[in-house]
Parts: C-alpha cells; sequence; structure tokens
C-alpha cells in the first residue's frame, strides 16, 4: 500500500513537470506598454520581449578595418603574455572580448599565424571561464594551413563566437556574454584610434566610422539597464558615461580636441582593463 | 515529508534538464537554418545568435545597429511546429520600414542601410486556433553583412 503510495506521487510529480514545462513562456527581460499609441497604423506596438543585440567583435572589427587606410599593426595587440595576469570572471570575460576584437583584426588581414596564436589564448581564457568548444579544431587547421581567404576567416571567427554566444545563452550567463562583447567593443575602438594616431585628418574615413559607434553605445545603455542587479556591469558605467559625453561632443561638431580627447578616453578605459 | 523533498528536488532537476536540452535545441536550429537561409556564401554571419523559443500570440523586438552603406541581410526562421512567422523592421518611432507580409519575401529581407540608425526587427508569432493549445517553438532572427 506504502508502495502504490509512493507511486502515486511520483506519476503526480510526472504530470506536473509536463504541464510546467508545455507552459512555454520567455526567459528573457520583459517589457510592457500596453498604453502604446495605435492610433497611426504605421506605427508598430512593442514586443513583450526585448533583446538588445549588441554587435560581436568581428562584426565592429569588418566595420572600422574596411576603410581605406586601415592597416595593421601587431605592436597594438594586447600582448599574449598579459593572459596570464587575469583572474575572476570579469577581468577574464572583458579581455576575452579584447583578444576576441584583437583576432578579428588580425583576422580581417589575414595574418595567418597572429590570428591562430590570440586563437589559443582565447580558447585559454574561455576555458577558465568555463567556455568549451568555441574554436572548431578543422578550422584552426586550414587557418594553420592557409586554405582560408579573407571571407572565409570571418566566417570562422563569427561562427566561434556564436558558439560561445550560444553556449552562455545556454548556461545563463547573460553577464558574461555582455562583459566579453563589452571588452570586445572598446578593443576596437582603441585599435581603430590608435591607427588614426589621434588626429582627424590622416585618416577621415576611419575616424568617422570611430565616431559612427556612438550608435552601439546607445544600445549599451539600454542593455546595461537590464543587468541593474550586476555589481560587475554597473562599475562599467562612470566611464562609459563619461565616453557618451564625449561623442556628443563629436556629434555636435568634430573637433582635433574633442577627437583626441575621445582616444584618451578611450585609452584609459582599455588600460584599466588589460591592467 | 521525506518523500515530499525529494519530490521537489526531482521537479527541479527535471524542469532544468527540459530546459537547457530546448535552449541547445533552439541555439542548434538557429545555426542550422538561420545560416542555410542567410546563405553564407554571399553573407558573413553577424556573430550573433538571437534566438527564442516563442509560443503563437507572443512577439519579440530586436534591437540592432546597422551602418550606413553597408549591405546586410536579415532572416527570420521558426521551427515547423510553429505555422507561421512574421516579422517587420521598424524604426526607434515605431514606423513600418518592412514588413514580411507584403510581397514574397521568403521571410529575410536584404537592404543596404543609407544611414547608421538602430532598428527594430520584430518578431510576431500570429494566434492559432481558438480553444487550441497555443503551439511552442524555436525562433531565430540572423543577420550577415555583404563582404566589401
Amino acid at each position: 500500500m506504502k508502495q502504490f503510495g509512493q507511486l502515486t506521487t511520483y506519476f503526480f510529480i510526472l504530470a506536473l513537470f509536463f504541464t510546467i514545462s508545455s507552459c512555454g513562456g520567455t526567459a528573457e527581460s520583459t517589457e510592457n506598454l500596453g498604453n502604446e499609441n495605435t492610433d497611426n497604423t504605421e506605427k508598430l506596438e512593442k514586443a513583450k520581449t526585448i533583446l538588445h543585440s549588441l554587435p560581436a567583435p568581428v562584426d565592429i572589427a569588418s566595420i572600422l578595418f574596411e576603410e581605406p587606410g586601415a592597416e595593421f599593426n601587431k605592436e597594438i595587440l594586447n600582448p599574449i603574455e598579459n593572459s596570464k595576469k587575469y583572474n575572476g570572471n570579469k577581468d577574464l570575460a572583458l579581455n576575452l572580448g579584447i583578444y576576441t576584437a584583437d583576432l578579428s583584426y588580425a583576422g580581417f588581414f589575414k595574418q595567418n599565424q597572429v590570428t591562430l596564436n590570440y586563437i589559443k589564448t582565447t580558447k585559454e581564457i574561455a576555458n577558465n571561464l568555463g567556455i568549451s568548444n568555441s574554436f572548431d579544431n578543422k578550422h584552426l587547421e586550414l587557418i594553420n594551413n592557409n586554405q582560408v581567404d579573407k571571407a572565409a576567416m570571418q566566417k570562422i571567427i563569427s561562427e566561434s563566437f556564436m558558439n560561445t554566444d550560444a553556449y552562455l545563452q545556454q548556461n545563463d550567463r547573460p553577464e558574461v556574454l555582455t562583459l566579453i562583447l563589452v571588452g570586445g567593443w572598446i578593443e576596437a575602438q582603441y585599435l581603430a584610434t590608435k591607427l588614426t594616431n589621434g588626429s582627424t585628418t590622416e585618416k577621415p574615413e576611419l575616424v568617422q566610422r570611430i565616431v559612427d559607434q556612438s550608435l552601439t553605445l546607445e544600445l549599451m545603455f539600454a542593455l546595461f539597464d537590464d543587468f541593474e542587479k550586476s555589481e560587475n556591469i554597473m562599475a562599467l558605467k562612470p566611464s562609459f558615461s563619461k565616453l557618451k559625453n564625449s561623442y556628443k561632443k563629436m556629434n555636435g561638431g568634430l573637433t582635433p580636441d574633442n577627437y583626441k580627447e575621445f582616444c584618451t578616453l578611450i585609452e584609459e578605459i582599455r588600460t584599466e582593463y588589460v591592467i | 515529508m521525506k518523500l515530499f523533498t525529494k519530490s521537489i528536488i526531482l521537479i527541479a532537476f527535471l524542469t532544468l534538464g527540459y530546459s537547457l536540452s530546448s535552449t541547445a535545441q533552439c541555439l542548434e536550429f538557429a545555426k542550422v537554418k538561420g545560416f542555410a537561409k542567410l546563405d553564407t556564401s554571399k553573407y558573413i554571419p553577424d556573430g550573433r545568435l538571437n534566438s527564442i523559443t516563442l509560443s503563437e500570440g507572443d512577439n519579440v523586438d530586436v534591437y540592432k545597429p546597422f551602418f550606413r552603406g553597408r549591405k546586410y541581410k536579415v532572416v527570420v526562421v521558426g521551427q515547423e511546429s510553429l505555422k507561421k512567422v512574421d516579422f517587420q523592421v521598424v524604426n526607434f518611432q515605431r514606423q513600418v520600414i518592412f514588413d514580411s507580409k507584403k510581397g514574397n519575401t521568403n521571410n529575410s529581407w536584404e537592404f543596404e542601410s543609407e544611414k547608421n540608425q538602430n532598428l527594430i526587427i520584430h518578431v510576431d508569432i500570429p494566434k492559432g486556433a481558438e480553444g487550441g493549445n497555443p503551439k511552442t517553438g524555436c525562433v531565430a532572427v540572423v543577420v550577415g553583412f555583404a563582404q566589401k
């Protein structure tokens, strides 16, 4: 009789589980805007679920470095030796983003050996963060054997970042993913500003692309709002607020002075991350 | 009491396991179907994987920056369990720029961005038949850019 009672209980539990599972629903942050103006049929109501899709480092690299005048300079990368210095989720994640931007930059200019070295470094940092399988071994072999053109290289880097993205989503670690994206964005901006030598006239198209990135910063602030309880993300906000002001000045009229000020700010933030 | 505790633990494990496997399946679906439709011989995936499990009657907004002078392809795919998946692209004033329901769009949009703009990809799963249980499935938004 006791066994029958236990069996009945387990049956009930399984039934309850399948009921819960079939309820569906979404895990992302939600925003309810029931009072949206719907008078204008051309305007669309906001959705219940919002996803802020910050660009991946490979995307930012291709936006910035496809401009004329951009070239490869190994000296401005974060040295691989620094990777041993990083501990703790925040430092590891920010620098995973930084190294991913570095390898995207090297990959963009088809610097195969440098790209491979940086891939190895990102794999180590990813492992320390508990992220596995970011790069496929068959892809590494193709790069090693010089069997990839520029587009194929970008696809490999892009796909590997998607693996990291997927892994972190699957394991519910949005904070780490955000830190990686922030680190990648800062590094791409740092590399680009370095290539301009802080001058608005040497590579004007590249400078314009750097200024255009205020769009990404706008989205980044919206994403930060989803992490009000995250100390690690909130700690980034003060320096990013300074960046926002700097962009505001440049968007109001780009001058050699406000661009130099921006370059200094980017370098300061990046130095804080790479230690 | 002991049985009750065991039961709670069992429910927690089953729910977590189901949720993880469902997310993994959704992400795999996003990559396989999304990439195929993107046509990676022409477009380089942008590196982000925007996928989510939705039910009939649900919707999601994906906010994304698009930059001047670049050619993009936006692809939205849904699992077969969802009979229909629509999407619109709107600006921050919520004005519709693209609607997948207008014309033979095959749930994808290729365009060149004339300016720098943050756009919203609004994905909508129409409601199913009245009285029936809403169907649930994975939806993925994949964006690619053309190499210059």
